[in-house]
């Protein structure tokens, strides 16, 4: 009997292992465990051309259309004559997996040329050496220097340069410009108190005044974040949450869910539970960033909303998005000739507006095209718009936000209590 | 030639059990964060990582908070899956034949992917307008609305239903397989011989199930202690870390705080506790073919 099972094991082994010889190159491509893959055809190469033949792989999160758009634009570098002979493998690796995949695959060096990094995560990778230092080769670019220092500061480690901007947005509340008229709100709220009162107005009829994600990861964070650099004003500092801003940011949000109009289910809420509770009428006010704007006017065209800033102190926004880098790789010199073409106005403009995004540049504030009523508060807001720490101790500074927030809105802890656990929770993590 | 038939087998363990966990256990023992995850000489730093884990304390022992957490979550999945299991398998193969077919339906709910499973139930605990809630209330069980996801012990008892509903076909179908190996000569002697349902049960089913319900317990126990995806996209450990289970607790360190050696202490605390069930287990076994 035994004798039986072994042989069959064996068999089974033997075949599994010769099926995973026959696997086609695309199936076997792990590191990346692509689910898809959009390479384009290798133009015929000719003429003279600004680098040998290259296959730049680049590994992004985009899902459905947007993953079939990144392909196109990533194909148009190579449509350039003396580029032709450049070759775009364009992989698609989910969300969830992306930083997992670049984490194991910078031990196991099975890495792409090029790869969209979310803002906040940048530094963490720069430092641990994946990305191609490019402050040398990017310190004549006119382009670059076209952008914010913020958003810089997110490309940024240790001082040196490690990737572009590719898509970047800030944040606002947005509003049901319907339920404000019901409830007879004429004025657009301008502070913390004109909020709360509004958000307590809205409630009723199974329909909240205020929704917002504080979740137990980045997510709520980065919806948090804003209230307390708009309560902070010049004293923001984002490792002290214990101080007058960030306990009145948090004092302010817990005083919605103690008046009933912020319900405690946001600690599960993601952002994109958010967008759907907004798009379904079940609050009138959110927070929340650009990306939504196409997806409400195509997909829920009756739904009439605006969008207002927050302003405590000052204006509170943060930069989400990500970031282009390149590997550390053979071919860099190819991927951060990339990286020179995509800052290009013209190229990353389209790109980003046709996703709900914007580069954060000079050119931007005065573009047409973003001159709209949808973008205008966005757009107002750039200059406003603060980064997160470029600090490789940063996911665990954002674990105490967390702890706070959900302490806090889930009536737990009194805001003072809940801003005391963050903040140990911080410094711990700087200690 | 023998050797040449254990081969593929032997590199395969080699390669994909053997290597990892050595990796794993060469990696809780030094300090790999993202400023070393590349270099290629790590500093040792012998036992700090778990020092670190086991001593840590602000504002709480994450440790034994998601160790005891996930020995809360396990058990009580534990208990409900092989109780409602065990019921369908009965159910289904001795008093309602006719049902068959319907009970096909029932795996509707092991092959959904856990992450659909919990978008799902994610959508049914909401407070307000969550069907739960609406159930419950138009059932007149409650008059205020439960908030399911928002306290850490509800939120804890969500994702344990969650992965009820999720795990019983598991349950029952391991449990079907071993009644239909009792033979029905053994309930037609013990009905001549004037033994009850219940007698019949308790005396000839449970006994001659014993080793399916071994299997099924400490497979259950193994498969659910490792239990990830149902709960990160449900509650992402929230809220307050109420339902930060080992697993969610050692990719939180590794692959959001980037703290790789640390995650790879929790991990491997997480193998041990698994191998000492699994080490029990063959002992049992063994114990049995003996007896």
């Amino acid at each position: 009997m035994k004798k039986t099972l072994a042989i069959l094991l064996a068999t089974l082994m033997v075949i599994a292992c010769f099926s995973g010889c026959t696997s086609t190159p695309s199936e076997s491509s792990s590191p990346a465990a692509p689910a898809e893959s959009g390479s384009a055809p290798a133009p015929e190469a000719g003429g003279d051309k600004a680098f040998p033949d290259t296959t730049l792989t680049f590994w992004h999160y985009y899902s459905g259309s947007t993953g079939e758009d990144v392909t196109t634009l990533f194909n148009q570098y190579a449509e350039q004559p003396d580029r032709s002979n450049i070759t775009l493998d364009v992989v698609f690796v989910p969300f969830g997996d992306l930083k997992k995949q670049l984490s194991v695959g910078s031990a196991a060096g099975t890495l792409p040329d090029l790869v969209l990094i979310d803002n906040c995560d940048n530094v963490a990778y720069s430092a641990m050496g994946i990305f191609a230092d490019i402050t040398d080769v990017m310190a004549s670019e006119d382009n670059l220097k076209d952008y914010y220092d913020q958003i810089i500061a997110t490309t940024k480690y240790d001082g040196k340069q490690y990737s572009v901007p590719f898509m970047s947005n800030n944040q606002g509340i947005w509003y049901n410009k319907d339920m404000f008229e019901a409830a007879g709100i004429t004025k657009i709220p301008e502070s913390y108190e004109e909020i709360r009162e509004a958000a307590k107005a809205l409630t009723k009829d199974g329909v909240y005044g205020f929704g917002m994600s504080a979740v137990q990861n980045e997510e709520g964070t980065s919806q948090f974040l804003p209230f307390q650099i708009a309560s902070s004003g010049d004293a923001y500092d984002p490792y002290k949450l214990d101080s007058e801003g960030g306990l009145r940011a948090l004092q302010f949000l817990t005083s919605m869910v103690e008046d009933g109009s912020m319900p405690k289910d946001v600690v599960a809420w993601s952002q994109s539970d958010v967008g759907t509770q907004f798009s379904n009428q079940k609050i009138a006010m959110m927070m929340m960033g650009c990306w939504y704007i196409t997806e409400y006017r195509t997909n829920w065209a009756d739904l009439n909303w605006g969008v207002f800033p927050i302003k405590d102190k000052t204006f509170g926004t943060i930069y989400g998005g990500e970031n282009l880098a390149a590997i550390d790789g053979e071919d860099k010199e190819v991927a951060i000739d990339f990286l020179k073409w995509y800052i290009q106005y013209d190229v990353s403009k389209p790109w980003n507006l046709a996703n709900d995004h914007f580069p954060p540049r000079d050119a931007t504030l005065t573009d047409p095209d973003y001159q709209t009523d949808d973008w205008k508060v966005f757009i107002d807001l750039i200059p406003y718009t603060i980064a997160r720490p470029a600090d490789v101790k940063y996911p665990e500074v954002s674990t105490g936000h967390q702890l706070a927030l959900q302490e806090a809105l889930t009536l737990v802890k009194t805001p003072e209590e809940a801003v005391q656990d963050g903040q140990a929770v911080i410094d711990a993590a700087l200690a | 030639m023998g050797y040449a038939f254990v081969a593929p087998a032997l590199a395969f363990m080699i390669f994909f059990v053997a290597y990892p966990i050595i990796y794993n256990l060469i990696m809780s023992l030094q300090l790999v964060d993202v400023t070393t995850l590349t270099k290629p000489d790590k500093e040792f730093i012998g036992l700090t990582n778990y020092i670190n884990i086991f001593t840590q304390s602000t504002p709480m022992n994450y440790l034994w908070n998601s160790f005891a957490k996930t020995m809360i979550y396990t058990v009580e999945c534990i208990v409900f899956q092989f109780t409602i299991g065990f019921f369908f398998a009965i159910v289904y193969t001795q008093k309602a034949k006719k049902l068959k077919g319907i009970s096909g339906l029932l795996l509707l709910s092991y092959i959904l992917p856990a992450s659909v499973c919990s978008i799902l139930f994610k959508f049914m605990f909401w407070t307000n307008g969550g069907i739960i809630n609406e159930l419950l209330k138009a059932c007149g069980l409650i008059n205020a609305p439960v908030e399911w996801l928002t306290t850490p012990n509800n939120a804890m008892w969500s994702v344990v239903i969650a992965n009820i509903w999720n795990g019983i076909p598991f349950n029952m179908i391991l449990i079907v397989s071993g009644l239909v190996t009792i033979s029905n000569d053994v309930y037609e002697s013990a009905t001549i011989d004037g033994a009850n349902a219940w007698q019949q049960f308790t005396k000839i089913t449970v006994p001659l199930l014993k080793p399916a319900i071994k299997m099924v317990l400490v497979l259950g126990f193994i498969y659910t202690f490792k239990c990830f995806e149902l709960i990160y996209a449900m509650t992402s450990g929230g809220p307050t870390s109420g339902t930060e289970l080992m697993t969610i607790y050692a990719y939180r360190r590794a692959f959001m705080e980037f703290n790789f050696s640390e995650g790879a202490a929790i991990s491997n605390i997480l193998l041990v506790i698994l191998m000492i069930v699994g080490f029990l287990y063959t002992k049992m076994i063994k114990k049995d073919e003996v007896a």
